[in-house]
Parts: C-alpha cells; sequence; structure tokens
C-alpha cells in the first residue's frame, strides 16, 4: 500500500490508511502513551503477532529509556540519513518485539517538513507489509504531522486520563482529525482510572463533548486502571508483562490486545 | 472547546458557577457526587471553530495551518515551509521566527539614527500622518531632535493635523508645497537627527503620483517608506508594494496591525517589494510610539505562542485550558 505523494505542503490524511497500523496519540503529554504502546505491543506479541513499535515521540524518546534499550540505530538515522526502517526495526528478545527507537534531543515529528513526513509514511506502509501489527508512539501535540501519521494508520488510539487538560487535548485531537478528514478508526483509552467504572465515567465527559460539538462519538476501547506496578516495572526498565503478568494494568491492556488482535 | 470543572455543595450552586464561568451556552458533560459535593464538568465551543479555515490559528497549531489562514500566498508559503523545514527542532514559534529572519528584512526605523529624512508614502488613509507622529514621538523618547514636514497639502485639514501633533510632541514642523520648497525645508533640519515628511495619499495606479513621489524624495535626499495598512487583500497588497519599490521604497511600515486579523497582505507586500519590515502600528495611541517589527513579532501575529510552550512553563492553569476553539 503506498501512501499518496503530496506535493506543496505538509500532507493531511493518506488515500489509504495501513490496514495493519496502530497509531497512539493523546495530545498532551504524560497520559502513559509510551508506556500503553510498548506494553499493548506487548501483549500482541504475546498473542503471536508479529509487532513492531515504533516511538514516533523524538522530542522525548522514551520507548528505549521504559525499557533499558542501546540502540544502534534510530528514528533519526531513518529521518535524516535515510536508514530504512526495517534496518533500523532491532529485535527486542525479552518482549518479541521489534522496536524503532527514538531518540531525545533531536527534532519532533511537528517540525519534520513535508517531504520527509511523507517519505517517512512511505517507509511505514513498506515495513507493514513483514509484520502483523504495527505500532506507533506518535508522542504529545495535535499538529499537523502528528495529524498525517494518525491519518496513515487504519486505527488511531486516543489516550486520556481524566485531567480537564487531557481531555481537552484529546477532544482537540479527535476534532482536528476529523476536519482533516483522516480516515482512521478513532477509539478510545482512558489511561490511569481510579476503577473500571471512574474510567467510563471519564470516556462519557469525553463522548458527550464529541457527540454535542462534533456530532460523532469515537468508541470506548478500553479502560487501564492506575496501577503502582506500572511505574515499579518503569523503574526497573522491566516490561510490565514480563514483571507483573498478573497485575491490574497488565489485565486491561491485555484485554485491549485481544481486540486489536482481531481483523481490524 | 473550553472545559472546567466545578465543585459545589448542590448541584443548583454548581450550575450557577458553570453559567458564571462559562455562560448561558456550556454544556454540561458530566455530574458526580463527591462525598458532599456534586461535581460537574461542562464546557463551551466557539462557534468560530465550526469552519475549519475561518479558524484563526490556535496555540498548538502548526506552521501551514497559520500561513494558510493568513492568505500567505502559495509560492511564499511554499518557500517559508522550506525554510522551516531545514530548521527542524524548536517550537513551530521559534522555527518560524527563524524562517521569518531568513526570507525577510527588519530593520525597525527606531533602532539607529537615519542617515537622511524619512518620506512616508503610501494610499490615503494608510496611516501616514499617524505613523509620523509615533515615529516624532518614539525619537523623543530615544533622545533625538525630530523635526515634521508635511507635503500633504492636498488634504483638508493636513496642517493642521501636523501642527497638533507637532505641538503635543514640541517638535518644529514645516510644510513643503513642491519639491523645490521641500528641499528648502529639508535644508532648514540640519541639526535635526530624524526628519520626517509625510507625503499626499499617493494613488500607485496613477504614474504621476509615483513620478512626484520620487521627486520629492530625490529633493529631500529621502529614504521612502511604505506605510500600509494590515488586512489588505494580498495580491492588492504586494502589487501596491512592488508600484511603490519602483518609486524607490525600501521599508515597510505595517499600521492598524490592531484591527486586522489577516497579515498574509503584509508578508506579501514586503516580499513583492522586497521591503525590509521597519515598524507596526499597533494603536491607536500615539504616545505608544511605533514598535519596531522584529522576525519574532511577526511571527507572533501569524502563530499565537502554543500551548506546548505555556505548559512546560507551568504557566497554565490545569483546570481550565483552551483547546482549538
Ligand atoms: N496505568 C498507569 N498506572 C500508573 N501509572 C501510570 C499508568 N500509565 C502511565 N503511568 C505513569 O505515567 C508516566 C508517564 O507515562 P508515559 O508513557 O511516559 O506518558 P506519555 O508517553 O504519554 O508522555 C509513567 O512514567 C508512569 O509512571
Ligand atoms: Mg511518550
Amino acid at each position: 500500500m503506498m501512501i499518496q505523494e503530496t506535493r506543496r505542503t505538509a500532507p493531511t490524511a493518506a488515500t489509504a490508511p495501513i490496514a495493519n497500523a496502530i497509531a497512539v496519540a493523546s495530545g498532551k503529554g504524560g497520559v502513559g502513551k509510551t508506556w500503553l504502546s510498548i506494553t499493548l505491543a506487548h501483549a500482541l506479541a504475546n498473542l503471536s503477532r508479529r509487532t513492531v513499535l515504533i516511538d514516533g515521540d523524538l522530542g522525548l524518546a522514551n520507548v528505549d529509556i521504559q525499557l533499558g534499550l542501546a540502540p544502534e540505530l534510530d528514528l533519526a538515522d531513518v529521518l535524516d540519513n535515510n536508514v530504512p526502517l526495517a534496518q533500523a526495526a532491532q529485535r527486542h528478545e525479552p518482549t518479541g518485539l521489534d522496536i524503532v527507537a527514538g531518540r531525545s534531543g533531536v527534532a519532533s515529528l511537528a517540525t519534520l517538513s513535508p517531504a520527509r513526513l511523507t517519505s517517512f509514511g512511505r517507509g511505514i506502509a513498506d515495513l507493514s507489509g513483514r509484520y502483523d501489527r504495527v505500532l506507533i508512539d506518535l508522542g504529545a501535540g495535535v499538529e499537523r504531522p502528528v495529524r498525517y501519521l494518525a491519518g496513515a494508520a487504519q486505527r488511531t488510539i486516543v489516550v486520556t486520563n481524566d485531567e480537564p487538560t487531557s481531555l481537552t487535548d484529546a477532544y482537540a485531537l479527535i476534532k482536528l482529525l476529523m476536519q482533516d478528514g483522516a480516515k482512521t478508526k478513532v477509539s478510545v483509552v482512558v489511561n490511569a482510572a481510579a476503577s473500571k467504572a471512574e474510567g467510563e465515567r471519564t470516556y462519557k465527559t469525553l463522548a458527550k463533548a464529541c457527540d454535542t460539538f462534533l456530532k460523532m462519538t469515537p468508541p470506548l476501547l478500553g479502560v487501564v486502571r492506575r496501577d503502582p506496578k506500572v511505574r515499579e516495572a518503569i523503574r526497573a526498565q522491566a516490561p510490565l508483562l514480563t514483571r507483573h503478568p498478573s497485575s491490574e494494568a497488565a489485565r486491561d491492556v491485555e484485554a485491549i490486545a485481544q481486540q486489536l488482535a482481531q481483523a481490524s | 472547546m473550553r472545559l472546567r470543572t466545578f465543585t459545589a455543595p448542590s448541584i443548583s450552586e454548581a450550575m450557577r458557577q458553570v453559567r458564571a464561568a462559562l455562560g448561558e451556552d456550556a454544556v454540561i458533560l458530566s455530574t458526580e457526587q463527591v462525598g458532599k459535593q456534586v461535581k460537574l464538568t461542562a464546557a463551551i465551543e466557539s462557534a468560530r471553530s465550526v469552519a475549519a479555515t475561518a479558524t484563526a490559528p490556535a496555540a498548538g497549531d502548526d506552521i501551514e495551518t497559520a500561513l494558510h489562514y493568513h492568505s500567505v500566498p502559495r509560492a511564499l508559503a511554499d518557500r517559508l515551509l522550506a525554510t522551516a523545514g531545514e530548521l527542524e527542532g524548536g517550537s513551530p514559534q521559534q522555527v518560524l521566527t527563524a524562517a521569518l529572519r531568513a526570507r525577510f528584512d527588519f530593520r525597525p526605523l527606531t533602532d539607529h539614527k537615519p542617515g537622511r529624512p524619512i518620506l512616508l508614502a503610501g494610499l490615503p488613509g494608510a496611516g501616514k500622518s499617524a505613523t509620523l507622529a509615533k515615529l516624532a514621538a518614539r525619537a523623543k523618547v530615544n533622545g533625538w531632535a525630530a523635526t515634521a514636514i508635511t507635503c500633504d497639502l492636498a488634504k483638508a485639514g493636513a496642517i493642521e493635523q501636523l501642527a497638533t501633533y507637532a505641538r503635543a510632541l514640541e517638535i518644529p514642523a514645516y510644510r513643503a508645497k513642491d519639491a523645490a520648497t521641500l528641499r528648502r525645508a529639508v535644508a532648514k533640519t540640519e541639526t535635526s537627527d530624524l526628519t520626517l515628511i509625510d507625503t499626499l495619499g499617493t494613488n500607485p495606479l496613477k504614474a504621476g503620483d509615483l513620478a512626484q513621489l520620487r521627486e520629492w524624495a530625490e529633493a529631500a535626499g529621502a529614504e521612502i517608506v511604505l506605510v500600509m495598512a494590515a488586512g489588505g487583500d494580498v495580491i492588492e497588497s504586494a502589487e501596491l508594494a512592488a508600484a511603490y519599490a519602483e518609486a524607490g521604497a525600501t521599508r515597510l511600515v505595517a499600521t492598524k496591525v490592531d484591527v486586522a486579523r489577516r497579515y498574509g497582505g503584509i508578508l506579501a507586500a514586503a516580499e513583492a517589494g522586497r521591503l525590509a519590515f521597519a515598524g507596526l502600528g499597533t494603536s491607536p495611541e500615539i504616545a505608544s510610539g511605533l514598535a519596531a517589527l522584529r522576525a519574532d513579532q511577526l511571527c507572533r501575529l501569524i502563530l499565537p505562542a502554543s500551548r506546548a510552550e505555556t505548559r512546560t512553563t507551568g504557566a497554565s492553569d490545569n483546570k481550565s485550558l483552551s483547546g482549538t476553539a
């Protein structure tokens, strides 16, 4: 599948989204996007889905930090030096994932030039043929490049927690994707919820805003409970599913992975 | 969308707070009992945001969206985006500022004493006289001796207006009725640090007007500075600027920025006439002086400061944040 080349400026949406790609976005940072991307990808790998995780959070690359990787190649090599994505994707044995690491302190996706953005999108499309699932951690922000990559994926998971800033930014992202006419299926994950019921309440708040102002309602993909084991695993730079396989957060993420493992 | 939470002992009290803070149009998104308190989440969406292209660039928007909103001509937008693309890294504001700096000249009139008189030219009503007064006010602040000369004889009351400004600012004022008298008036301003010449509103479509402008500028040994109101049609602004540049204009003062919302016109003008940005009229107040127009100011007009920045500086109140309004 190819992403259409757009000549003039940053393109908005690919003509046909990449069928097995899942973008993880949030608008606001710090809501657990990176952790969720890693854990979801891990859960998918555990379900025998060949999975690659791309850390698109260039500004604050943290897949490598959360997992304690020391990548030889990373996304900056892909974007700056034309290293093919497939070559930058490195096997992470503990999880069975292939990972394209980001790099801290370099340019963010938000300022990627249109030409490089399109070629990055094309690279993801090419890479997607080798895997069952491609997960992309888009990092924070609602800028056009973030939306472009979301639009290039069949699915976009918008992650929020119950804070007003997070809800507002999640809403802004959904609205802009809609205005772009992005052909991605948007669904919501409420992360770090005090309980399942609290998480559903948070979802309903966001859903009501979308329904009232946008006349559309993105479905709830799942609620992940707040769990001290998450922080503990991140501190230890160990995947949650290995370290605390029966923790609440692990089970919540696995339930979401079950849905994503089905044909999209 | 603006979203806020309210906590009160009763639902009616919470509703009252919602109305007070967000107005009658607020939508209640959720209600929740928290102990003895009621917690309400409410939001409003501004009507403006319904039409995507009519939305003023919001914090968090990208450079391209902003340039599009301001109707910056395609070719110029492309060049700015290409330059911006080379400058990856930093916030959109930093990147756009750098791209503007790379693409345009910025030579504020109030930075240095100009070596020669400044002749203000532009369409009738562009704000030449107010610009003159503001420059004179700024010169005073800088401790420069300023002189005003008007050639704006055709406009009723022009001389009176200048006299009023000049008296208020305590600067000498002269009038000139033709190139010869202008030359003599300029000769009398030898000791002046800044000689400002106001002209008749020229009609750039009339070759005669532009020729006269050039004649005056030569007689005065003056630099021509184009005064142009912001918010004008993009193509019109570019053509005007090109015509004045033909007549010798080298710098641009953008006026009436406070009563405009789209700044593609002044960008197009600077580009078409290869004019350096020289100043910014942001209010009708003379005393406020003419603001220097530098790349970061120009950027701020085009792209408001981002939420990302307010967030990292901790300035944002996490109870209330504007979304893409
Ligand atoms: N379900 C959860 N329970 C508890 N803490 C969490 C949970 N999800 C995320 N966190 C915490 O939030 C922090 C930020 O997560 P991160 O994945 O870096 O967010 P983002 O990528 O959105 O910026 C993590 O360090 C972790 O401690
Ligand atoms: Mg992250």
